[in-house]
């Protein structure tokens, strides 16, 4: 139901320019993007909301390519993967530096996030991609196929990047005492 | 990598997962949209064409453009009709009528 509301909406910003569809859009999946690029800068809001807007700019400029063969929210995040992935290679040819060291130097300490920054510090911990799949796969529960789908990954690739990534997680978790119950 | 361990982490993720609140993302997306600086450019350009035709009517321009012509003909018949070639007029004319077309093409 959600997703033929969601092709309708495209179609409306397709055939007819309808900004006011494409509003209901940015509105209805602004929380999961900017989630997502908080996660994948570790925390840092004001990139995030830069990311964000790149990426709802660049779905709607590309809208008419949307083809309907994956669903709304997986060609979005496609296009937020590619856009964080684009940020990060102008960020090494411009610095130089490891995007590891990027993303500690780009990420910004905020007030009041109290265990929020555990989740940061645990996602410091893992590679780009490692991240991108984990984040997907456990707080915007997107499946491994998707994944796949979303990165340009094999499935099976995925599934790798998921199992070091989950690895190298609960051992941070486990030193920082998290408690399981 | 455990069982225990998989649901640790869906059990950490999902006491992180936060609705992200608007606070004016969407409406500054929307005002960051390309075509929006276009739309505004043409509505414009519509008002003051739309203007222009209305302050030409109530000013008379018709009469004053009328007037302007009259005087020019009157003058050129008075002062050198006979020196007037009529090939000169005809080729300044078909110059005047393809600088129209092409403009009227440009602005289409």
């Amino acid at each position: 139901m959600s997703q033929l509301n969601d092709i309708s909406l495209v179609a409306q910003v397709v055939v007819f320019k309808n900004t006011k569809a494409f509003d209901e859009l940015v509105k209805k999946y602004q929380s999961p993007i900017r989630r997502f690029f908080l996660n994948l800068t570790c925390g840092d809001s004001e990139l995030s909301d830069d990311l964000a807007q790149d990426t709802f700019i660049k779905a709607y400029t590309n809208i008419a390519s949307f083809k309907n063969l994956s669903s709304f929210s997986t060609w979005l995040y496609r296009i937020a993967y590619n856009i964080f992935y684009d940020y990060i290679r102008s960020r090494k040819e411009t610095n130089d530096l490891d995007a590891r060291e990027v993303d500690a130097i780009s990420s910004v300490e905020q007030d009041n996030l109290g265990q929020k920054m555990d989740v940061y510090q645990s996602l410091k911990t893992l590679k780009e991609i490692e991240r991108t799949c984990i984040t997907l796969f456990y707080m915007e529960d997107v499946s491994i196929e998707k994944i796949a789908g979303i990165t340009g990954c094999p499935v099976g690739t995925v599934k790798s990047h998921l199992s070091r990534g989950k690895e190298k997680l609960a051992n941070y978790l486990n030193k920082n005492g998290y408690d399981r119950n | 990598m455990t069982e225990i361990d998989d649901k640790m982490l869906k059990q950490f993720f999902n006491d992180n997962k936060n609705e992200v609140e608007d606070n004016g993302f969407s409406e500054r997306v929307m005002s960051h949209l390309p075509g929006k600086a276009q739309r505004l450019a043409k509505l414009w350009t519509l008002i003051s064409f739309l203007l222009a035709i209305t302050l030409f009517v109530i000013l008379d321009g018709f009469q004053i453009i009328a007037g302007i012509l009259r005087n020019v003909f009157v003058s050129l018949v008075q002062n050198g009709a006979e020196n007037v070639d009529p090939k000169s007029l005809l080729i300044a004319l078909i110059v005047l009528v393809v600088i129209g077309i092409r403009k009227a093409c440009s602005i289409a």
